[in-house]
C-alpha cells in the first residue's frame, strides 16, 4: 500500500529525528567516557601511578567501552522505509520549494572510528602537552622540566606542574 | 625513588649554588655529580687543589683524570666533590708518589658526609702508590673530600699524582 505524500514526509522526518536522537546519545556517551578517561588518567598521574603500563590499561578500558557503544548503535535494526517509498519519491518528486536539506551524515562504521592509540601519543613536546601526551595542565599551573637522579643512579628528568603563590 | 637534582655546585649548607667563575676551594663549594654519571649539561668533575712548597693551583678534573702536583719538599693533591645517588656506588681513589731521591713519606685521608647525617672517615700512611675503594651511600646530597700528601724526606723533589676513578 502506497503512502500519501504527506505520510511519506512525516515518516521521513520521524526517521531523521530518531537518527539525530541516537547520534546525540552516542556523542554524549562518548564524551562522558572520554571525560572519565581523562579524569582517571589525571588522578593516577597526580597520585603517583604514572607508568606506561597503568596508562595503557586505562586507555584500553575506555577504548573497549567506546567500541562497545559503537557496536550497540551499529547492531540496531535500522527501520526500513515503507514499500515503494523511494520509488514513489523518484516517480513523484517534491516540488523544489518543499524539498528539505538532507540530514547530517553520521559514520556508524566501527572499523572507521579512530580510537586514540598509545603509539600515536607523543611522550613530550608541545607547550600544552603534558608529560603523558595529554592536555592535562591544571589551570594556574605550568609545566617545568626538572632534572632528577633516577632509581638506577642515572641522570634523567621529569615534568612537574609548578605554580607561583 | 628518584631525587631532585641539586647543584650545579654547592656544599652541605647550600646544596644549590651556581657554578663559580673562579674555581677555588676558598669558596668552599664543589661540583655536584649524579653518582658516577654526567648531567646533560655538566660532566662529572671534581675540584682539585695542588698545594706544594712551590705554589697552589686549583681547577676541575673529570672522573679518571689524574691530577699531578710537583714540589721540592712536599706535594699535596686535594680532591673534592659532591654527589647525589639513589643507591650506593663505589669510587676509587688512586695515587702515585715519586721522588728522584726514592725516599717519600705518603699520607692519605678521605672523608664523606651526607645531608642525612651519615659519614665515614679514613686516614693512612700507605705505600707510595695504590688504590682504595670508597663506597658512597644513597643520598640526596653528599660531599667527599680526599687528599694525598707526599713528602720527600731528603728535600730533593716530589711528585704526587692522584685521581678519582
Amino acid at each position: 500500500m502506497a503512502l500519501s505524500r504527506r505520510e511519506e514526509i512525516e515518516w521521513e522526518n520521524t526517521v531523521s529525528l530518531n537518527k539525530q536522537r541516537e547520534t546525540r546519545a552516542r556523542r554524549s556517551e562518548a564524551k562522558s567516557n572520554k571525560d572519565a578517561e581523562k579524569t582517571e588518567l589525571e588522578y593516577e598521574r597526580l597520585y603517583g601511578v604514572s607508568s606506561t603500563k597503568a596508562r595503557r590499561a586505562i586507555k584500553e578500558k575506555y577504548a573497549k567501552m567506546a567500541e562497545e557503544a559503537m557496536n550497540r548503535v551499529t547492531d540496531k535494526e535500522t527501520p526500513k522505509p515503507p514499500p515503494n517509498f523511494y520509488k514513489a519519491e523518484i516517480n513523484n518528486p517534491l516540488p523544489e520549494s518543499e524539498q528539505q536539506p538532507a540530514t547530517t551524515f553520521e559514520n556508524n562504521n566501527p572499523e572507521e572510528v579512530v580510537i586514540p592509540d598509545e603509539a600515536e601519543t607523543p611522550t613530550s613536546g608541545g607547550a600544552n602537552d603534558g608529560p603523558d601526551g595529554f592536555n592535562t595542565i591544571i589551570s594556574g599551573y605550568e609545566e617545568e622540566r626538572i632534572d632528577i637522579v633516577d632509581a638506577s643512579n642515572n641522570p634523567s628528568y621529569r615534568w612537574f606542574l609548578t605554580k607561583f603563590d | 625513588m628518584p631525587i631532585l637534582r641539586a647543584g650545579p655546585w654547592g656544599n652541605l649548607n647550600n646544596p644549590h649554588v651556581d657554578e663559580p667563575a673562579v674555581k677555588d676551594d676558598q669558596t668552599n663549594i664543589y661540583p655536584v655529580n649524579c653518582a658516577r654519571g654526567n648531567w646533560p649539561n655538566q660532566p662529572w668533575r671534581l675540584l682539585y687543589n695542588k698545594n706544594t712548597d712551590i705554589g697552589i693551583n686549583t681547577g676541575t678534573a673529570a672522573l679518571g683524570s689524574p691530577v699531578t702536583a710537583d714540589g721540592v719538599i712536599y706535594a699535596t693533591v686535594n680532591l673534592d666533590f659532591n654527589w647525589q645517588a639513589t643507591e650506593a656506588f663505589d669510587v676509587t681513589l688512586q695515587w702515585d708518589i715519586t721522588s728522584t731521591s726514592n725516599s717519600v713519606f705518603p699520607t692519605l685521608e678521605w672523608f664523606w658526609d651526607t645531608i642525612e647525617g651519615t659519614g665515614d672517615y679514613y686516614f693512612d700512611t700507605p705505600s707510595d702508590s695504590g688504590t682504595i675503594d670508597i663506597t658512597l651511600p644513597a643520598s640526596t646530597f653528599g660531599t667527599v673530600r680526599a687528599y694525598i700528601d707526599g713528602i720527600d724526606t731528603n728535600g730533593v723533589d716530589v711528585q704526587t699524582e692522584a685521581s678519582i676513578i
